[in-house]
């Protein structure tokens, strides 16, 4: 894959950030996106049944997209540092689409897996990506926990937890000690794949 | 950091993870806000694939019926709309290690996950991945017997298993959210890895494989059919 090109970009993004209208995190909150939401699920008459965790509804999926991009459309993006709206259309948002990848390969060599699209229910089941999922991971078993999952066969991935601390030592973010926690935190998550005998997973 | 990733050309993976129950009100709202997220995430982020985790209000589970229900609507609605969409589920159920009901959990979201075309299942954060060390190979196990158990199966008669699943679990959150005995293997915190395997050579106690098998039994009965 090449370097990407798009319409709208993260960089496009940062400069319609800085001339946004503004509006407080409250107000998005608590009225425009409220609001907003409702006027979607009305204009499209979506109705859920819980009973049915997986519409059957044809229209319903496509009333849930539409709702969707709609929904984007209308009051844009809010970002809670700026405290203003980018405002974004339906054309950017398709494009966005277009330009995201139908594959992808996770991992090298011999322990790669491909993500392809999975086409409804079909027969291929989705990978999974075995791991603590962020869960805290004391620091003298970090290895030996990742290692339970990278040796389990059907485990494609893995998704890391986070070490308790790093030489004993607590790693805030923003410290120096946060550096050193990270490089542990990969080194172990390689290490424990390595000692299952499938060193290059996606991780 | 995005734009460091972008000019580094690497593969960017976005994750929400979106609150039922939150500003978007209920089902229908939040459903609609998390297709929403997940279309700024290809807009803005340059991502190459979507990895999100609904999560309850009350609870703070992705395992719950109505995150199941949030997660299922969308990645079916991709699935129509923009089917070469690359989307991923975390998996951060109520009970830990050990315990019938984290692996009916974790089942269910597979299930869910499986049925409405999503590509990655990615977890799983046992007792909701706050509990340190509360997390093992044996739940990741289950997500993916329990998706090839599935996989192809006709969707309305999926719901109908899932449904079942869910209802078998779904009245015990009060009590396994309050358990804080670390011996309960029915519901609750569970136990540590530590506690659920020979940390010599890395194999699931004799304990675990009987909660893990038992389970598998109580889900067969229910409909699903695990091979082997």
């Amino acid at each position: 894959m090449g370097l990407k090109s798009r319409g709208l970009d993260v960089w496009e993004a940062d400069m319609r950030f800085r001339e946004g209208e503004e509006v407080t995190e409250d107000e998005w909150d608590r009225e425009i996106l409220p609001q907003a939401v409702q006027k979607y699920v009305d204009k499209y008459d979506i109705e859920i049944d819980l009973s049915k965790p997986v519409p059957e509804d044809e229209q319903l999926k496509e009333d849930i997209f539409n709702a969707g991009v709609d929904l984007l459309s209308d009051i844009g993006i809010y970002n809670i540092d700026t405290e203003t709206v980018m405002e974004v259309s339906k054309e950017e948002i398709m494009a966005g689409l277009e330009k995201a990848p139908g594959k992808l390969t996770l991992g090298e060599g011999k322990d790669a897996v491909e993500v392809l699209p999975r086409t409804g229910n079909d027969k291929r089941p989705p990978l999974t990506q075995g791991g603590p999922t962020g869960a805290p991971v004391t620091e003298d078993i970090f290895v030996e926990m990742h290692q339970t999952y990278a040796q389990e066969p059907s485990v494609d991935l893995i998704v890391d937890g986070v070490p308790s601390g790093y030489m004993g030592n607590d790693t805030p973010a923003g410290t120096a000690m946060e550096i050193k926690g990270t490089l542990f935190e990969l080194r172990s998550v390689r290490e424990a794949c390595t000692r299952a005998g499938r060193p290059n997973m996606g991780i | 950091m995005v734009a460091g990733w972008v000019e580094n050309n690497d593969t960017i993976m976005i994750e929400e993870m979106p609150i039922f129950g939150g500003y978007g009100g209920g089902i229908e709202g939040s459903t609609v806000i998390d297709m929403a997220t997940h279309l700024i995430s290809y807009t803005m982020y340059h991502c190459d694939w979507h990895l999100e985790g609904p999560i309850h209000v009350r609870w703070g589970i992705t395992t719950a019926r109505e995150c199941l229900a949030m997660a299922g609507h969308v990645a079916a609605a991709f699935n129509k709309a923009q089917p070469d969409i690359l989307l991923g589920n975390q998996y951060y159920p109520l009970s830990g290690p050990c315990t019938n009901m984290c692996l009916k959990e974790v089942a269910a979201q597979a299930m869910t996950d499986t049925v409405s075309g999503r590509e990655i299942m990615s977890g799983s954060a046992s007792a909701k991945g706050v509990l340190k060390d509360y997390t093992t190979g044996m739940e990741s196990r289950m997500m993916s017997e329990a998706a090839e158990a599935v996989a192809g199966l006709d969707v309305s008669e999926a719901n109908e298993i899932i449904d079942k699943l869910v209802n078998s679990y779904e009245d015990d959150y009060r009590e396994a959210d309050q358990t804080k005995d670390p011996d309960n293997t029915e519901l609750g915190n569970g136990k540590t890895l530590q506690e659920c395997y020979d940390m010599s050579d890395l194999t699931p106690t004799d304990e675990y494989w009987e909660v893990y098998e038992e389970a598998k039994e109580e889900m067969e009965e229910l409909g699903v059919s695990f091979e082997g």
